[in-house]
């Protein structure tokens, strides 16, 4: 057994962690079997605390995810007369069990794609690989009147799902950075019919130079190493090294930072990624905490299904109890790809 | 941690203007025309980069577009994109979203053309429309305007250069002459044509 020390307290968290990484046989033949880097089964032993629950989650990340679509109401005022058409293409959906408006496609034709039917181009639906990424949206919940800020937006799937909620009214500054990316971006936004929605491109870490304290509703679903989506890609299995993981842990707790900064007082952030690393997710949220005395973790309000709680002890690093009010996704327990979602209220 | 700027800011300048300098730059279009009786309260931006581009924005997001030109940048796309201005004809390149949402608020069609779903699959490829595929045209066309293409069911798929003068001239053509050149529809992404050059534009 580890000793358990106050994350505040540990200058070198990666040397905290790697020192700590559990190199025993299981880790090597799961490893091996499942065609993972080693330090990435130690740590899901270490989040899920059995044998039995690794190998579900491993099980669970080999399976094939069902796309789902969220119909858009922006461009199609009875939802039933876009199943209908879908359906006379031979696609079978099913309404989604959280969300009345969006579907899983149980089953699929092979010709046209989901990407290539005229209902698709039209923008009546956006199309989803899992549908976790329909969540956040539904949490941040906001309204005809809020100013929102989408801080890393591309390719649009959330962007456009806000500017459905808000009914195209209110304000959304929607920013990313790479030049494909943003032609995606501006594509899904123009094809989807959002109107209320200035796209730059630009890192959203600098949004704070000039709109600082704008903002009510701030959404960052920050870019990441993607550990959640190993179904969808299962390079992700062996692309990140530790090291890099760390690196990105680094860039999120700026982006985190900078992001805080556009928010008004009272306003929230929905910090998201679609990943199941706590490095990514918990440490990233308590390293905010222990920085900044300007937020508070929020309940989760506003959620379609329910979350698994977030880590407060991670390798015998405490991290603040108010963490646990954040959310995890996880393959073999939720069925969607893995994810985090944390809602932070600036309070002064 | 350095923040990744865009060093495009520099080459490009967005501003705001009213309807009657829209209508000037595109000689009076009838969209526009349309846009300022129908989407009267709105503010017309102009973004002159590679390519002259005009938006219509409501006063809420004119407000954060001001803060962003303020800041010596500026915004990739905002509010509705209304399409794109030329020096000469046709002066616009109105964007689908656009004449989806002037049809629509306005409830007619206008110089627009529909087509069968047997002409809708070559549009949506990159083709022309053929007068065999027309099965209504809505005045007024002009040789050499963009106009809308719209589908059976309603909805706008694209922008084509006219190649008549009016709906009378589509009657005596041939059903394989062609009564619109493709400039724009709604799968010119699919086909990863991303790349934003007008050259790829019949125009």
């Amino acid at each position: 057994m580890f000793r358990t020390i106050d994350i505040s307290e540990v200058e070198d968290i990666k040397s905290w962690i790697r020192e700590r990484l559990r190199k025993s046989e299981e880790v090597k033949v799961l490893a091996s079997k499942y065609g993972y880097r080693e330090y990435m089964i130690a740590r899901y032993y270490e989040m899920l605390g059995s044998w039995d629950e690794v190998k579900e989650l491993l099980n669970a990340f080999e399976r094939r995810l069902k796309h789902s679509i969220r119909c858009n109401t922006l461009k199609v005022k009875d939802c039933r007369h876009l199943v209908e058409r879908l359906e006379k293409l031979g696609f079978k959906l099913k309404e989604v069990d959280f969300w009345n408006l969006a579907y899983e496609v149980v089953d699929e034709v092979r010709s046209p794609t989901l990407g290539s039917t005229h209902e698709f181009l039209l923008g009546m639906y956006y199309l989803y690989r899992g549908k976790a990424s329909l969540i956040p949206p539904l949490i941040l919940n906001p309204q005809q009147n809020d100013k929102v800020a989408d801080l890393a937006a591309a390719p649009g799937g959330k962007t456009t799902h806000l500017a459905q909620l808000m009914n195209n009214k209110g304000v959304i500054l929607a920013t990313e950075v790479g030049r494909e990316r943003m032609r995606a971006l501006r594509n899904n936004i123009e094809r989807m019919g959002v109107r209320n929605t200035v796209l730059m491109r630009v890192d959203g870490r600098a949004v704070k130079y000039f709109l600082k304290g704008y903002f009510n509703k701030v959404l960052l679903d920050a870019p990441c190493t993607g550990e959640g989506l190993i179904m969808i890609d299962p390079e992700r299995k062996i692309k990140t090294s530790f090291e890099d993981l760390m690196k990105w842990h680094e860039s999120q707790v700026d982006f985190l930072n900078s992001a805080i900064e556009t928010l008004n007082v009272g306003g929230y952030i929905l910090y998201t990624t679609c990943s199941i690393a706590p490095e990514e997710n918990e440490l990233v949220i308590a390293k905010i905490l222990a920085k900044r005395d300007d937020v508070q973790v929020s309940t989760l309000t506003n959620t379609p299904i329910e979350l698994s709680q977030g880590f407060t002890e991670y390798f015998g690093l405490n991290l603040p109890k108010d963490v646990s009010r954040c959310g995890r996704i996880y393959p073999h327990i939720h069925e969607m790809e893995g994810f985090f979602l944390c809602l932070l209220e600036k309070i002064k | 941690m350095s923040i990744r700027e865009d060093k495009v800011a520099k080459e490009i300048k967005c501003y705001f203007t009213t309807y009657d300098e829209l209508l000037k730059k595109t000689f009076n279009a009838l969209e526009i025309l349309v846009a300022s009786e129908v989407l009267p309260k709105h503010t017309v931006m102009i973004c002159e980069g590679e390519f002259v581009e005009a938006y219509l924005i409501n006063e809420e997001l004119k407000h954060v577009i001001e803060a962003i030109l303020a800041n010596n940048r500026f915004p990739y796309s905002a509010g509705i994109y209304v399409g794109r201005l030329r020096k000469s004809k046709p002066y616009i390149i109105p964007s689908v979203d656009f004449l989806t949402l002037i049809y629509e608020l306005k409830r007619e069609y206008f110089k627009a053309v529909k087509i069968r779903d047997e002409g809708l699959k070559p549009f949506l490829y990159g083709k022309d429309v053929l007068k065999a595929s027309v099965t209504e045209c809505f005045p007024p066309l002009n040789n050499g305007d963009v106009i809308g293409v719209i589908g059976n069911d309603g909805y706008v798929y694209g922008v084509a250069l006219s190649k008549v003068s009016d709906c009378n001239e589509v009657l005596k053509l041939n059903p394989n002459d062609v009564v619109a050149t493709n400039v724009f529809d709604v799968g010119w992404f699919l086909r990863g044509e991303t790349r934003v050059k007008e050259k790829k534009f019949k125009v």
